[in-house]
This record gives structure tokens, sequence and C-alpha cells, in this order.
């Protein structure tokens, strides 16, 4: 633990406030198209009092598809962040990530039916994402019913039930990618993960998914952190584990897939960023979500700015920046973390 | 025919002066051991030789009709008066100038009966003269060197394996079709591909059905997986892999590769000639011609945008086409949603689904061909296969749609 007082702990919140703006700031500089600074910050004042000075598809591309995706990667790491934190909590497994629960395959699932099936086509272009959530929130239900016995969720029935439905529903996918080789490409892809597709209207849908995420989830901050002491001593303090689990699990649920019906599946970002914040500034739930999400925010767009802008033609797949840029920080701070423990 | 070499001397101002309309001229031949005036017609562009000047020079001519049956040791021609459709052995091809009868005399395409009986033919420009000169035969045993894979064809295969939808469309093509043994579940076209057992994907081939199938010699493309051919090859089965072209020039050294390898090589080389002379008449045709920009789209929404970047056979036909391939500034297939933006093209071409991304998604509503409605829904099998469709469906279907006003009559 690095902040250790109220007043550090309150200033770090600042400083990842202020760092996160100036992020979205520099990103916006950034891109395919080489913009100049002066006509992004014009644009922006043009947007701010209505005006139209600078032509119209650099315009679009700041406005349109820059922000957007800047927003989206933002949005995508503080959800995934923040379902993070309170997985490793409730499950007490600091492997636990977001996609534990089968959201991730079930979301390919339905990702890729949308691809290959014309009548689910329905909703255009959205249709992969809509299909994306319903299969990620369906899989997830799924094996929450299956590891329920009465009242009680054993941690262990849950890990068992989310990799055994995992690695089912997978076989489904390679099975229908043998079928239909002409989409392989576009199925393979958007397990990915990817900002490319981001824009306002998805936007509309996960700002207030994630608002009301952080909000509901900030109430249950105490609870996760007597969840940390176990059940029977949650019990003795006068919490039905079972109750704040089941409450914590279906809301980070729908908030996994939330995020991954938005850009695909993106690793590494839920299960790092919170033990990065929990090295920082402990364990308390209360600091540890905030942190989680700020965080999960500015490494996302970090990872995400330098998958698009790193080669002048191509664009990494943002969930390979993660792992590369992830992994080795991670290690490192976990090898400083033990050297100090002894 | 036992000459070498020889070069018919025409008079420059002759071709120079003779767009679109014909008319006979005496021609002097010049050979290895005497000189003779030859008889040529130049029609469209395209020098026409009398067939009584084939029969001088020893071939063996049966006219009957409106058709003409021309032979030598291995290749049998019949041409037709009127008819761009010529049969070489087994197979027909579509070159772009048909056999006529001017007075008595018949007239068929000198170029193209030339280069299948394995003669370059050429304008000398110093000279002022065609000269049609002998290339060497093929000897076997032939050795082929691709992607680490040594094939020593001592003599053309009887059977073969394809992996790859292109070739297999080739090897129909020179009239090889009907001995593959196993395709792979891509080789789609044409409708007769789909009798020959299908032996997996191109990348993972079921190894066991190529192996029971025991074709003399496999031919995987570009996208293989390396292990999966040394077991072949442990197999007993030779293995050659030859790489995807990217370019119509690449397409038609392909086709002659296939000719060596197979043994119909008259037939590949009346379709290489045949594609060659159509593709040089659409470069012609367009050369002055206001290119549009268009974009090719291969992917795009959610997992990125991805086109025909300038390295790719989709860009060369484009080009071929008189189209302005706004990607032709990438490589790698990988592009992006704002270089997308930024260049605007007037129209796109792709298929149903990615047309149906770009028309609904939010993202794309900027760009001009969106707004105008200028999305072309084509065959992506036609295009991104290297093979004759590309010039029998492809290029005229380019034409047809950015300039319908070019006369496509001699390239369809």
């Amino acid at each position: 633990m690095i902040l250790k007082t109220k007043t550090q702990k309150y200033l770090g919140i600042v400083a990842l406030i202020i760092g996160l703006f100036i992020l979205i700031v520099f990103a916006v500089g950034f891109g395919a198209v080489q913009i100049p600074w002066r006509s992004v910050v014009r644009i922006m004042l043009d947007g701010v009092f209505g005006r139209t000075s600078i032509d119209e598809h650099t315009r679009f591309i700041v406005l349109n598809l820059r922000i957007p995706r800047i927003l989206m990667a933002v949005m995508v790491g503080m959800l995934l962040s923040l379902v993070g934190t309170s997985y490793q909590a409730v499950f007490k497994n600091p492997m636990a990530d977001p996609y534990l629960l089968g959201t991730s395959s079930g979301a390919a699932l339905g990702a890729t039916l949308a691809l290959l099936v014309p009548q689910l086509q329905v909703f255009g272009y959205f249709g992969v994402t809509v299909f994306a959530f319903l299969g990620a929130i369906t899989t997830t239900l799924i094996v929450y019913f299956l590891a329920k016995s009465g009242n009680q969720i054993s941690t262990v029935s849950l890990l068992l039930s989310g990799i055994i439905m995992s690695s089912f529903l997978s076989a489904i996918i390679s099975l229908l990618m043998i079928f239909h080789h002409e989409e392989i490409a576009m199925i393979y892809n958007w397990t990915l993960g990817s900002f490319n597709g981001a824009s306002w209207s998805g936007l509309k849908l996960a700002v207030p998914i994630l608002g009301i995420g952080n909000f509901v989830m900030s109430f249950w901050a105490k609870d996760l952190n007597v969840l940390l002491l176990g059940d029977a001593q949650a019990y003795s303090l006068g919490i039905d584990a079972q109750n704040v689990k089941r409450k914590i699990l279906i809301l980070s649920s729908i908030l996994a897939a939330v995020a991954v019906s938005m850009s695909g599946i993106i690793g590494f970002v839920g299960l790092i960023v919170p033990h990065f914040f929990r090295m920082i500034v402990g364990p308390d739930h209360r600091y540890l979500l905030i942190y989680a999400t700020l965080g999960g925010g500015v490494f996302l767009l970090l990872c995400d700015t330098i998958a698009r802008s790193l080669l002048s033609n191509a664009e990494i797949p943002v969930g390979v920046v993660t792992a590369i840029l992830g992994a080795p920080f991670f290690m490192i701070l976990l090898y400083r973390t033990k050297q100090g423990k002894e | 025919m036992k000459k070498k070499w020889l070069a018919l001397i025409v008079v420059a101002a002759m071709l120079l002066g003779t767009m679109g309309t014909g008319f006979a001229a005496t021609a002097a031949i010049e050979s290895s051991d005497a000189a003779a005036e030859y008889q040529i017609i130049v029609i469209n562009d395209r020098s026409l030789i009398a067939v009584s000047d084939i029969i001088s020079l020893g071939y063996d001519v049966v006219q009957n009709g409106k058709f003409i049956d021309i032979k030598d040791s291995t290749t049998n021609f019949l041409f037709e008066l009127g008819s761009r459709v010529v049969g070489v052995n087994e197979i027909e091809v579509k070159i772009d100038a048909a056999p006529i009868k001017n007075g008595n005399e018949s007239y068929i395409p000198m170029a193209f009966f030339f280069e299948v009986l394995n003669y370059e033919v050429s304008w000398n420009q110093t000279l002022g003269k065609i000269e049609i000169e002998k290339r060497a035969d093929t000897l076997y045993p032939v050795k082929i060197e691709s992607f680490g894979f040594v094939y020593d064809c001592a003599k053309p295969a009887k059977t073969i394996s394809s992996t790859a939808p292109s070739v297999t469309e080739l090897l129909f093509s020179i009239g090889a079709g009907e001995r593959i043994q196993t395709r792979s579940s891509y080789c789609d076209y044409p409708a007769q591909a789909s009798q020959i057992p299908a032996a997996g994907s191109l990348y993972d081939p079921s190894i066991e059905v190529i192996v029971a199938a025991a074709p003399e010699v496999l031919i995987a493309q570009t996208h293989f997986k390396p292990e999966v051919l040394v077991q072949l090859t442990k197999a007993g089965i030779d293995v050659v892999a030859v790489e995807s072209p990217s370019t119509i020039d690449g397409m038609v050294a392909l086709v002659k590769q296939l000719g060596v390898i197979t043994g119909n090589e008259a037939e590949a080389r009346a379709l290489a000639t045949s594609m060659e002379q159509r593709v040089q008449r659409t470069r012609n045709l367009v050369k002055n011609v206001q290119r549009p920009n268009v974009y090719y789209v291969v992917g795009t929404g959610q997992w990125g945008e991805y086109t025909a970047t300038s390295d790719t056979f989709i860009n060369d036909v484009m080009q071929t086409a008189g189209l302005n391939n706004v990607a032709a500034n990438a490589t790698g297939w990988k592009y992006s949603l704002e270089k997308l933006v930024e260049q605007d093209p007037e129209s796109i071409l792709g298929g149903a689904y990615n047309l149906d991304t770009m028309r609904t998604s939010e993202n794309y509503a900027i760009l001009t061909a969106v707004q105008n409605n200028q999305l072309f829904d084509i065959d992506e099998n036609v295009y991104s296969r290297p093979a004759l469709r590309i010039i029998d469906v492809g290029i005229p279907e380019l034409l047809k749609l950015f300039h319908p006003d070019l006369d496509r009559s001699l390239i369809e």
C-alpha cells in the first residue's frame, strides 16, 4: 500500500481524474489521418460554439470517429476493471476476471450467430452488439443457476460451471466456423476485440449503464469488504453473504456483458488493474472501486491510443497491447510487493 | 514446323493507320531458310494471317464451312469464322479477335496462333517488323522450387490434388479439371468441381483423404500449413506450393506453370494469351479515361477496415479496369476508418454483408458513396481468386459499372 492516509487517497483520485482528462485530450490528436493540433482544437471549439470552420470530413473524423472511440475505450476499461474488482472480492480469488462466468464465450456465440444467421440481422449493424449482449447475459445466468444449490452459491461450483460452459460454447463456435468458413475472419476478428466500430449511439447505451453500475456498486463497497473476511464472518456481522454475492454477481455480469458486446473480448484489463490499485490503495473497496474504475479507463485508453498509432497504416488489436503492456508491468509490481514483504 | 525463327516485315504505317478498319496487304517474311511474302490483315489492332500462308508454313488445315481446323503434332486448333471462341485441343478460350473471310481467303488471329505454338510474337519498332521467335520447349524433368519445397517433375502429372480455389478454377480452365483427385471444401467453381472429393480447408486439409486419393502431385497456394505438406511428402506425394498471384501478370505466369505441371501446355498458353490480350485491350481502352475513386471493402465495422491494398490482386484488377483504388497507398489489406473518411471514395465495391454494415452504421454516413448510394454488391469469389472469371466476369463488370460508354465487345 503506497497511499496510506485519507488525504493521500483523495488526492490520488483527483490526480487520476486529471490524468484521464489529459490523456483524452492527448488521444484526440492521434490517429491514422494526420490532423494538426490547431485543427483539432478548432474543431472542438467549433463544436462548443456551433461553428463549422474546418472541412466536413476532418470534423467528422475528430467528432464522430475519434472522440466516440476514445470515450468508448474509457467506458469499456472502466466497466471491465470495475467488474474485475467485484469478482475478485466475491470469489476471493485473485484470478477472477470479467469473463469468468462464461460471459465472453456467451457474447462470442451471440455475435457469431448474428453474423451467420441473416434472420437475426434485424437490428442491422447493431445486431451483433445486441446478440453479443444477449449471449453474454444468458450464459452468465445459466452458469449462475447451474452453480446454485438451494440458497447456496459455492465459489468452486461457480468457477467450474463457468469454465465448462466456456469450453462448451467455444466448441460450438468452432463448429459453426467450420460450417461457415466464409465468415471465419469476421468471427475471429470479433473475438480479438477492437474499438473500431465505436459510435455515439453505442456510447448512449454504455454511459448510463456504467453510471448506474458504479453508483450501485459504491453502495455495496462495504459489503465487498466484509465478503473478503469469509461467509461465516460476514454472517456474524449481520450480513447475508449469499444475498450480497447474488446481487453483486448479477450486476457485475450485466456490466461485463455490456463491455463485451461493445468491444469484443479484451483481456487483462479486468485482471490486472484492480490488482495494481489494490497494491496502491489497499483492499478497502470504498476507495478501490473508484481507483480501479478510473484506472481501468486510463489504462485501456492508453492501450488503444498505442494500438491505433504505433503502426502508420495498420492497427494492432487492442487486446494484444493490453497484454504486452500489462503483463510485464504486473510482474514487476508483483516482484516488488513480494520483496517488500520479505 | 521446322523453322526456328521467322520475322514478318510489316510496314509500320500499315499497323498504325488501320485503327478499327481492316485491309489486306502483303508482308515479306524473312526466315532462316527462305524469304516469302505473307498476307496480313489488321483488324482492331490485331494482325490476322491468311490460312493459305499457314498451309504453306507446313500445317495441316481442314476448312469446312465456317470452321477452320489446324493441326500440328501436338496441338489442334478449331477456329470459327466470326467467332472469338477458339478450340485448342479439349478446351475453348475467348480471344479478342475473330477469324474473318476476305474474298476467298480466310484469316486467323496471328499472334494467338503462334503464341499457343510456343512462339514469342513481338513488334520490333526499329526494324518495323513483327518478330516471331520459337521459345524453348519444356524439357522434363522440371524442377520447381518454392516455399522450401522441391518438386522434381519427371513428366507431366496425370493426377493432381488442389487445395486452393483459384488453382482448381485454373486447372479446369486449362482442361486438367477432370484429373483433380481432391479439392478443398472452398473449391466451389466450376460446378463440376463439387463432384471431386473435398479434403478440408486450405490451411488444414485432411491428409488422409489426400493420401488415399494418391495424386502424383498436390498443388497448394500461399495459405498452407508447412507441416501438412511435409506429412504429404513423407507419404510419397509430391508437393508444389505456389504463391498466390498478386497481379494479373502473376496469374498468367501461374497458368503457364500449371501447364508445365499438368502437361496441358498448349491449353495453358492459349488461356494465358487469351487473358493477356483481353487485359491489354482493356488497359488500352481505359488509357485516357477519368478514373473514379473507388474503395473495395474486404472487411468493415467492429473488426476494423480491411481492403484491397496496393499489394493485392484485386488492386491490380481495379487499376486495369480504369479505377483509382483509394487504398493503393496502403499495404497488407489493412486500412482505417479515418483514412477511408479522408479519402471519401465516390463508390464502394464489396460483398452484401459489408455494404449493409456501411449503409446502417452511423460511422459511414459522411461518405459520399453512402450518401449517393454508390455501393455495389459484387461476388467476392470472382474478385479475390486469380482465375479466369476475373477476365470473363470481373473486369467487364467493373467497366460496365464505371465506364459504361466504353466498347466492351472484344473484352467480354
